[in-house]
């Protein structure tokens, strides 16, 4: 009943995506510099500002979101990039619910609930498909957090490094992964 | 091994500041600087202070209440159903604690 009830909220929440899905570029901007970012590291000339007549280093974003939009930049196709997100839209989905069950070990309408008030938030569903840094943000996050859950220590300090290089405000995450990190394989060496 | 893990993972917040520094062209600021401008579109207001830092995580917070968490749900919704949201939140990680 459990895997039915979270089929139905995922597929209802996809189906909500796509009615979402727009080709049309979001008008902010930052959008804009991901993409030209991701172009110029396609085309080899470097972690560099294209739309910058003097063409220099690119020093505000973290290159991770610049680099898993590169299969869009080498086949200059916007909407690719787009499908890329939504792609990790999927995944924020899927490795949420796997968090919520980990987390809520047998109370299964806890997992239920925390995955619907994920999958029908609006602001979610609004940035499924903008080429943002938000979605790839939250995927790492929720992944990073998963590895810890499962002790997975190796692949959550990897996830967290990888929030960090998405947005720099990753930095908290990083730091409380690590120490967390840092404590259990204390906790675990005083065990043996 | 494992205890250097955490600290191999660490060092990628110098790295990427140093690049930001080093690197920054004459005209840009790094994301340190864009943190501590008054505003950041408007570099000539100057630098906030101790005070302001303080002013500002204060209206921040109270931005998350009055407007973030409620309309991360609800669309639309007020400070009411944002103290709601911090409550259940608190709740939880109390029961975590907890247990």
């Amino acid at each position: 009943m459990k895997y039915k009830l979270t089929l139905i909220i995922i597929t209802l929440s996809v189906m909500l995506a796509v009615f979402n899905f727009s080709t049309i570029p979001f008008a902010g901007g930052d959008n804009f510099a991901y993409y030209h970012l991701s172009r110029a590291i396609a085309q080899g000339k470097g972690y560099i500002e294209l739309w910058d007549a003097n063409l220099p280093l690119h020093t505000q974003y973290p290159p991770m979101f610049p680099i898993l939009l590169l299969p869009a930049a080498i086949l200059n196709s916007y909407t690719l990039a787009k499908v890329i997100v939504f792609l990790f839209y999927f995944f924020v989905l899927l490795f949420s619910y796997k968090l919520f069950e980990e987390l809520n070990g047998k109370d299964e309408t806890a997992t239920i609930i925390a995955l619907m008030l994920l999958a029908f938030a609006p602001v979610v569903i609004q940035y499924s498909s903008l080429v943002l840094s938000e979605i790839p943000y939250m995927m790492f996050s929720v992944l990073a957090l998963y590895m810890c859950a499962t002790k997975k220590f190796g692949l959550a300090l990897a996830f967290a490094v990888a929030t960090f290089l998405t947005r720099t405000v990753g930095i908290t995450l990083l730091i409380a992964v690590s120490w967390y990190c840092w404590r259990k394989n204390e906790i675990y060496n005083k065990s043996q | 091994m494992n205890k250097l893990k955490p600290l191999i993972a660490l060092a990628s917040i110098p790295f990427w500041f140093a690049y930001t520094t080093l690197c920054k062209s004459s005209g840009q600021s790094s994301y340190f600087q864009q943190l501590m401008y008054k505003n950041p579109y408007h570099h000539e207001l100057g630098t906030i202070t101790a005070w302001d830092m303080i002013v500002r995580i204060g209206a921040n917070a109270w931005l998350l209440i009055d407007r973030v968490l409620p309309q991360m749900f609800l669309r639309y919704g007020n400070w009411i159903v944002g103290i709601v949201i911090v409550c259940l939140i608190l709740t939880g990680i109390g029961g975590k604690i907890g247990n």
